[in-house]
């Protein structure tokens, strides 16, 4: 772990006007870095300069023909003016607007801002005489296309997902959203990894509080890298400790835009192509952007079929094992004799029968994970039917219980967010252990106990299970049918009542129509 | 301090009055009567509840422990006061031993009770951390599917065949008398006298005003529902097995077999009314801790709840070898037991007037 | 005799049951003395029930407020380059 001390130390140098000092601190600084590439020239025999750049992140042909061309063709005579009385702002107007070629051009005197801009994939262009440092924007590096999300395929709707590159993500939101208020502001986080992270908004539509509240939970965040928006999401969230995620992550840049207009915040951050939209709530976490790219019956019944989905990858597994344990009564007597039969030749008690083949589902499906793609396809495939099989007439695990945990494996891909559905995969185990000892009333107190927990959450002021826990049937609309176009409410507004203290406002935009 | 809104202290209400009459039925001394016997309960009962909630109405800011001390001075209000939180905890204690002397009979029989117990304790302490207005949110959320489900019910009910509506006729042939043996006292105590612990919950609501309103709403929704319980277990069982069942309403659902393949389902009744006593011993924890609060000036009432918890569950699996006696002490002691009379009824009374007449002398000097 | 120490079970409350009650008289005297005794840490005024809000996020936010226009300015210069 590096220490702070050694870390700033760098940061003492001082620019001077003199290229030759200041490229030795250069040198001194990135000292073993063999991408840090120095270029020295000399300006028609009389002034001396220096290009600075990582030879990585940069475009070498802007070097080549927007800096050094003109530097070299450039008229004599330009550096000759007047002699002595050349002072620094017409020496910086010469070169801003006379020589270089480039679009992004900045002036810094600042030690340390220069290297981080250089190590950010600009150039800095030391000049003698001048003690600023001009930085350049050339930024270039290998990024990969735009492609489908991996994680969030739909049938119907863009295609286009994240990068790694922030400012490809930038220009994906701001090609939907072409309006002056969507603004993006920038912070930086991560002591070394100095990751450049970018809050978008809607302003006007927005709750300037939450805006001001996320800017703060970020600026909190004292660690020595970001890697990933996970990173982000554990140190801004109100509980971290919870399975249920509080923010929304996706890597479809439709999905941000439909939640900025709601009046949401997203968080962009430099190499995931994740972006974290905050606040989230539960009901939230179960739509997909899909939904309204669907026509209306159709997206409604999905929607429906998603909550028995939800009550299914939780619930099914838990009231097989209690209802064969303790509750046989209950089963219609047809359908008791044959689970009973198809039980006679197993060993163990339905607990231990269901907790084997979920942790077996369980590490398939992990499993199928790693594996390279064309590959992990079949071995699922097979691993699911051949092992089941075998399973079944082994007499190790009966075949209603095969049935059962497929059809929860099934439920549990219905989950638009994997990470709700990474919650719920977990808490189907403790659940079985409820029902296993104690029944039905088990998972009556499990359920109860998992619902005060969820009704606890709050995520940035907006209570968890909104708009059913506070209950506003304005709101319920779009939560288990997905509500006609004219009908939907103004999740703005809504968004703004829901959290605790905020008045009800209306807005400029509205009130002009 | 948390704030319920008007919709949720309904819901609570709601669940809370209707409460164990879901399995022990309401009034059932009355026989084929007792529809009748528990509407004009609810009549009497509303009137009661409506006192309480104006003591609260002339006491502002006050939960309504803190009024005895205010109307009747320390040294004799004090002990009335403290007479509140020990009869929440002995009530929380009966409806334990509710439960240890139902589960176990009838869906877990082989699991030790107070392991059945204890984890029903743990879930209580949990909620109790989270605060009333998580419980505020889980009613709003829960009722309505227990109001689904007890329509399910009774359409199964119906589709079962075993419904007889001329089980109900002849009314009032044994005349009067025993309607007024049950609505008096029993059947006003039984879910009316009870929602004082709801009052300490009145404090914690966002509009004052209509705390009045959603209490006499809930209260009247409350009777009716029971009410037309009563009937349905009449019309189902006739007038005998109806006063004799221990448990009338499981019987009720004990009697489902639609075509032969929805049959027994007497676990789903438990289930619901384990739901229903959690909603009660909650409110009656949550009055305890929170009046416990209040007399001892405390910060907040999260100490209280380890030690008033054990002490439910310690008084719930003491009291009772078997239901028998159980029911039996609810018939026979209850109704003439000094503290239940007194703190129901008698001291509400009084405080009415005394806060009524003081409100009145300052607002006609003011 | 030994009935009395458990005056809340059910077959002493239908033998004697006044034991209870008196149980509860003799508790809450008791516990008077704890109130009167605690008296001292009584909160100013008794009508406090109402006027709470959520207040923290309020408090929070103006705090943050003035820190986040001092972060602003520091990252203004590296703003730039994108």
């Amino acid at each position: 772990m590096v220490q702070k001390i050694q870390l700033e130390h760098h940061y003492d140098y001082i620019l001077s006007s003199d290229v030759s000092e200041d490229l030795a601190h250069f040198k001194t600084i990135f000292d073993n870095c063999i991408d840090i590439k120095f270029r020295e020239f000399v300006i028609h025999g009389a002034r001396k300069g220096a290009l600075v750049f990582l030879s990585g992140l940069v475009n070498i042909q802007t070097i080549d023909f927007e800096i050094m061309k003109p530097l070299v063709e450039s008229d004599e005579r330009l550096f000759q003016d007047s002699g002595s009385g050349f002072n620094d702002d017409s020496m910086k107007h010469l070169i801003e607007n006379r020589l270089l070629f480039s679009s992004q051009l900045s002036w810094f005197d600042e030690f340390s801002d220069v290297v981080e801009h250089i190590l950010s994939g600009n150039v800095a262009f030391l000049i003698d005489g001048l003690k600023q440092v001009l930085i350049i924007n050339a930024k270039h590096w290998d990024k990969r296309a735009v492609d489908e999300p991996a994680t969030e395929a739909v049938i119907r709707g863009p295609r286009e997902g994240f990068q790694e590159t922030i400012s490809t993500n930038i220009s994906l939101i701001r090609r939907r959203l072409k309006t002056p208020q969507l603004k993006m502001e920038d912070m930086i986080a991560g002591r070394l990894s100095n990751t450049q992270i970018v809050i978008t908004y809607l302003d006007g539509i927005v709750d300037k509080k939450l805006v001001d509240e996320v800017k703060k939970r970020i600026g909190k965040i004292k660690i020595d890298a970001i890697l990933e928006s996970g990173y982000v999401e554990e140190l801004i969230e109100d509980n971290s400790f919870s399975l249920f995620p509080q923010v929304l992550i996706t890597e479809r840049p439709d999905r941000v835009v439909g939640n900025l207009l709601e009046g949401k915040v997203g968080i962009i951050i430099d190499n995931t192509p994740f972006v974290i939209i905050v606040p989230g709530t539960f009901f939230q976490l179960l739509q997909s952007p899909e939904d309204y790219y669907q026509r209306y019956f159709i997206a409604s019944a999905i929607r429906m079929l998603r909550f028995f989905a939800v009550l299914f990858s939780l619930l099914l597994p838990s009231l097989y094992i209690a209802l064969t344990t303790y509750h046989q009564e209950m089963i219609p007597t047809m359908l008791l004799i044959s689970i009973a039969a198809s039980r006679e030749t197993v060993p163990f008690p339905a607990f231990i029968e269901a907790l084997v083949m979920e942790i077996a589902f369980e590490s398939l499906r992990e499993a199928g994970v790693r594996l390279p793609r064309p590959v992990g396809q079949a071995v699922s495939i097979v691993g699911g039917l051949v092992i089941g099989q075998a399973a079944v007439e082994a007499g190790i695990v009966s075949s209603p219980l095969v049935i059962v945990v497929s059809m929860t494996g099934i439920a549990s891909f219905i989950f638009p967010s994997f990470q709700l559905g990474l919650a719920f995969r977990l808490l189907r185990f403790p659940m079985m252990v409820a029902a296993a000892t104690f029944g039905l009333y088990g998972i009556l107190m499990m359920l109860l106990l998992l619902l005060i927990h969820m009704l606890r959450l709050h995520s940035f002021g907006v209570p968890y299970l909104t708009p059913m826990a506070p209950l506003r049937i304005s709101g319920l609309k779009d939560v288990i049918i997905r509500a006609n176009w004219p009908k939907q409410s103004s999740h703005a507004e809504e968004l703004k009542s829901q959290r605790y203290h905020n008045p009800f406002k209306r807005l400029r935009q509205r009130q002009n129509r | 301090m948390e704030i319920i809104s008007r919709h949720q202290l309904l819901t609570i209400s709601i669940i809370y009055q209707i409460g164990t009459t879901i399995i022990f039925g309401f009034a059932a001394g009355a026989g084929r009567d007792s529809w009748l016997a528990v509407l004009i309960s609810t009549f009497f009962g509303t009137a009661v509840v409506w006192i309480y909630t104006r003591i609260t109405h002339f006491n502002p800011g006050l939960t309504y422990i803190e009024c005895y001390p205010a109307q009747f001075g320390k040294v004799l209000g004090t002990p009335i006061a403290w007479m509140h939180p020990l009869l929440f905890l002995y009530i929380s204690g009966r409806i334990v031993a509710d439960i240890k002397n139902l589960v176990p009979t009838t869906i877990l029989p082989g699991t030790p009770p107070w392991v059945i117990l204890l984890f029903f304790m743990l879930v209580i302490s949990y909620g109790l951390y989270s605060g009333i207005e998580v419980m505020g949110k889980l009613t709003e959320i829960i009722l309505p599917i227990i109001l689904l489900i007890y329509l399910l019910e009774v359409i199964l009910i119906f589709s079962s065949g075993v419904v007889h509506f001329d089980n109900l006729a002849p009314l009032l042939d044994k005349g009067w008398g025993r309607i007024w043996e049950v609505v008096w006292p029993l059947g006003i105590i039984q879910s009316f006298g009870e929602s004082l612990a709801l009052a300490l919950v009145w404090t914690s609501m966002n509009e004052r005003k209509s705390v009045g309103r959603t209490m006499i709403i809930s209260s009247l929704f409350a009777g009716v529902f029971i009410s037309f319980t009563d009937a349905l277990a009449v019309s189902v069982f006739g007038e005998e097995i109806f006063k004799r069942a221990t448990y009338p309403m499981y019987a009720l659902i004990q009697a489902i077999s639609v075509s032969d393949f929805i049959t027994q389902l007497d676990a789903t009744g438990v289930i619901y009314f384990c739901f229903m006593a959690f909603l009660k011993t909650y409110i009656y924890l949550f009055a305890t801790i929170r009046s416990l609060q209040k007399l001892t000036y405390s910060k907040s009432s999260r100490i209280y709840i380890f030690p008033v918890v054990i002490i439910a569950l310690f008084l719930g699996l003491t009291m009772a070898p078997n239901v028998v006696e159980h029911i039996a002490v609810v018939q026979k002691v209850i109704p003439y037991n000094p503290i239940y009379l007194s703190l129901m009824f008698v001291f509400p009374i009084l405080l009415f007037v005394v806060s009524w007449i003081r409100n009145k002398i300052s607002t006609a000097t003011s | 005799m030994r009935d009395y120490i458990w005056p809340w079970q059910s077959n002493v409350m239908l033998k004697h049951p006044w034991a209870l009650p008196i149980l509860f008289l003799i508790l809450s005297v008791i516990l008077s003395f704890v109130t009167w005794s605690r008296s001292k840490h009584a909160p100013q005024g008794q009508g406090q029930e109402q006027q709470q809000q959520p207040h923290d996020m309020q408090q929070e936010q103006r705090e943050g407020n003035s820190q986040e226009s001092m972060d602003t300015s520091e990252n203004e210069e590296l703003k730039t380059m994108l």
